[in-house]
């Protein structure tokens, strides 16, 4: 499978749009960061009936909250980012990439049409994405690259 | 106060040991995977051990920094049930070929499996005997031209599946070298379950038997001729999810979804049944008639083998006492052998093999050809990517003075480095949020030491880009330290890098090629 044509005719939809959880808005911080590390998602969308509004992630958690015990029990809307930038789920994965390496962004929900969540696109995901293409060159690796011998066993 | 558990890394598990598998073969993902894996177990190292037969997937116990016994060809089971009974707390792993279990050690693997000995066995199957050059194996199908089956395989060949079921086996589960997440959910699993856990892993042997399995994990088929096996849910498959099994009688056929046909008619997985049928059925799923079952097809509970038998040991000694050894010897009948000839002197003979090298000559490449957008993702140096600079602080740094450079650099890690400026540990935003988020820390009276990544995997500039790919898409590392030959940090490699490469690699003027 050809990795460039992949990238210019898969969407963001073809890779694991997994990695994120969902949380309300008024949920305290302390219970979404609790949920995150539960299921070991450094992203969380803060939803407000079935809209997305927000989002936060471990890196706002690094940036914002990790010594500032004080919000700990706020709701998270007063924390998150509202009005997060979205992907359309029919953008081709050299878009987001491009878009994505442009910006700051780690995390990026995906949308569809409507509007609606279809999930949250990482940076993580496309890496994975890519490698699928060489499972030869890129797992069947040596722990480490010197790793190699310069004869094979034999019997 | 972080309580600074010495948690074990992937790097921990890497011996220092060189890997002797072809370029590209199967083995080394499943070696990342289970070093990916073991960390996550919470067992301590010197409590596993890795056993395997001869073969080149049985050479796996070097490349784990863990105990191991690289034992006799077809024997592993048998010595790992000894150990498993001398000393039960080891966690235990047997691992195996099809060569090595299924044609000499066939015997002791019924055995093992039957016993239900609390170990697990992973069984590398790629259809050949790599190690001694590509001859057919008892799960070489019909038909299979090797060197040792020039016109063909006249045997029929084992279901590996259908034989450890047959066997009493207690767990058995199937997975596939190239689906890496797939491969370590079923290693979990097999390490999590009390008795023999036999896992079949589809192993590419590139060298010898080249796409063995590409039915299994070319992306264009795999998912219409797979289908992955989840327990209480009925068995649906297909890239668009629209068949499944169903049950005609006693033989399973596939159908199609809608059109009167709906997911209740579906055969449904339950992976505790006690009577076999239900999981000796599914293995006998098989290419190209119908898809291929993934996952754990049997997980059931039964009394361990080493358990009883040592607690009829205690029960003995308890009721009879201590044994004497010497006196049992000498209970009944015995008799001394008149002494004979000399024994002849036997010489050792040493003989130099000559060691060939099997691997095809790998095609000299013209250096002055352009090199493609591909080759330059995978192999060029890591010295071509634009790297930003590390920022680098000794482990004495309070957590609260890391956060606050973190914050005003906006960096999302920093590299720790001794008074040399020798690379010692990472401390990223992932350590914040796993071990710090949520909890009452006060962060000025803790030092990054106690929570950082000591010892991180690191890779050098000259080191191909493929192998940064490797360890972010297999062990998740989002920042990976590029360090010069004293292991100095020179720059840092992250998903971001990566990405930012990728995107200004590939051109949108895309020529089919
Ligand atoms: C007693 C004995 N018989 C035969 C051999 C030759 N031999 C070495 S490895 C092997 C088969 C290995 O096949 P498999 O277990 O599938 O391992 P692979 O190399 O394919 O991983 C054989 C027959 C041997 N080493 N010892
Ligand atoms: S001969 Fe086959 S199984 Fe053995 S190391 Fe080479 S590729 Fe792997
Ligand atoms: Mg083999």
């Amino acid at each position: 499978m050809d990795l460039n044509y992949s990238l210019h005719n898969d969407t963001v939809k073809h890779v694991d749009l997994s990695f994120y959880v969902e949380v309300q808005k008024d949920n305290p911080v302390d219970q979404v960061i609790a949920k995150m590390q539960n299921s070991q998602r450094k992203c969380a969308l803060v939803m407000d009936q079935g809209k997305l509004i927000g989002i936060f992630t471990a890196h706002d958690i690094a940036r914002r909250v990790i010594d500032q015990s004080e919000v700990i029990n706020e709701p998270i809307e007063a924390i998150m980012t509202p009005d997060p930038l979205t992907l359309k789920s029919d953008i081709t994965l050299i878009e987001a990439i491009r878009f994505m390496s442009d910006k700051p962004h780690r995390y990026m929900p995906v949308v569809d049409a409507e509007g609606r969540v279809l999930g949250t696109l990482t940076h993580y995901a496309i890496i994975k994405y890519m490698s699928d293409h060489f499972p030869e060159e890129i797992y069947n690796l040596p722990p480490t690259p010197d790793h190699f011998a310069s004869a094979r066993d034999g019997a | 106060m972080a309580d600074a558990i010495e948690t074990l890394t992937r790097k921990d598990f890497v011996s220092d040991q060189e890997v002797r598998w072809c370029p590209g073969c199967g083995d080394y993902a499943i070696l990342a995977q289970m070093q990916r894996v073991l960390p996550e177990m919470g067992i301590a190292r010197e409590e596993m051990v890795f056993i395997s037969g001869i073969g080149c997937s049985s050479r796996f116990p070097y490349y784990m920094n863990t105990y191991g016994l690289h034992t006799i060809h077809g024997r592993a089971a048998t010595v790992a049930t000894g150990l498993k009974v001398a000393n039960p707390d080891l966690h235990v792993w047997v691992i195996t070929g099809d060569g090595d279990s299924l044609s000499i050690g066939g015997n002791h693997l019924l055995h093992v499996l039957r016993r239900n000995v609390n170990l697990n066995i992973i069984l590398f199957n790629n259809a050949i005997y790599g190690l001694t050059k590509g001859q057919y194996s008892p799960t070489s199908p019909p038909g299979t031209r090797t060197y040792s089956s020039p016109m063909g395989s006249v045997e029929q060949d084992f279901n590996a599946i259908s034989v450890a079921l047959a066997a009493e086996a207690t767990f058995v589960a199937r997975s596939v070298d190239r689906n890496t997440k797939h491969m370590a959910e079923i290693l979990k699993r097999a390490t999590e379950h009390r008795g023999t856990s036999f896992v079949e892993i589809y192993q590419n042997c590139n060298i010898y038997n080249d796409g063995a399995w590409s039915f299994a994990t070319e992306a264009n088929v795999k998912d219409d001729q797979t289908v992955i096996l989840e327990h209480g849910q009925p068995i649906i498959f297909g890239k668009d999810r629209d068949k499944g099994i169903r049950i005609n009688g006693l033989a399973p056929e596939v159908v199609t979804l809608g059109n009167g046909v709906s997911e209740s008619d579906l055969l449904a997985h339950d992976e505790t049944l006690d009577n076999p049928a239900h999981a000796y059925l599914l293995s006998r799923l098989t290419h190209p008639d119908y898809p291929v079952p993934l996952g754990v097809f049997r997980c059931v509970e039964r009394p361990i083998y080493e358990e009883q038998i040592i607690a009829q040991g205690r029960q003995a000694v308890e009721d009879r006492g201590a044994g004497d050894l010497n006196a049992l010897y000498h209970a009944t009948d015995t008799w001394i052998v008149p002494e004979g000839p000399d024994a002849e002197t036997v010489q050792e003979v040493h003989e130099e093999l000559p060691t060939s090298n099997i691997i095809p000559d790998i095609e000299q490449e013209d250096p002055m050809a352009p090199r493609t957008a591909l080759q330059q993702l995978l192999y060029d140096p890591i010295s071509s990517l634009d790297l930003p600079v590390p920022e680098c602080v000794s482990a004495d740094t309070s957590v609260a003075d890391a956060v606050e450079t973190m914050r005003s650099k906006n960096l999302g890690c920093l590299l720790v480095v001794n008074k040399r400026g020798l690379l010692r540990g990472i401390f990223a935003q992932g350590d914040l949020f796993e071990k710090v988020a949520g909890r009452d820390i006060d962060l000025t009276k803790i030092t990054i030491d106690s929570l950082m990544t000591k010892d991180p995997t690191a890779l050098k500039t000259s080191d191909p880009i493929g192998h940064l790919l490797h360890l972010m898409s297999l062990h998740g590392f989002r920042h990976i330290p590029i360090v010069d030959p004293d292991e100095r940090p020179v720059g840092l490699a992250s998903f971001k890098v990566m990405l930012k490469f990728t995107g200004g690699l590939f051109s949108d003027d895309i020529s089919p090629n």
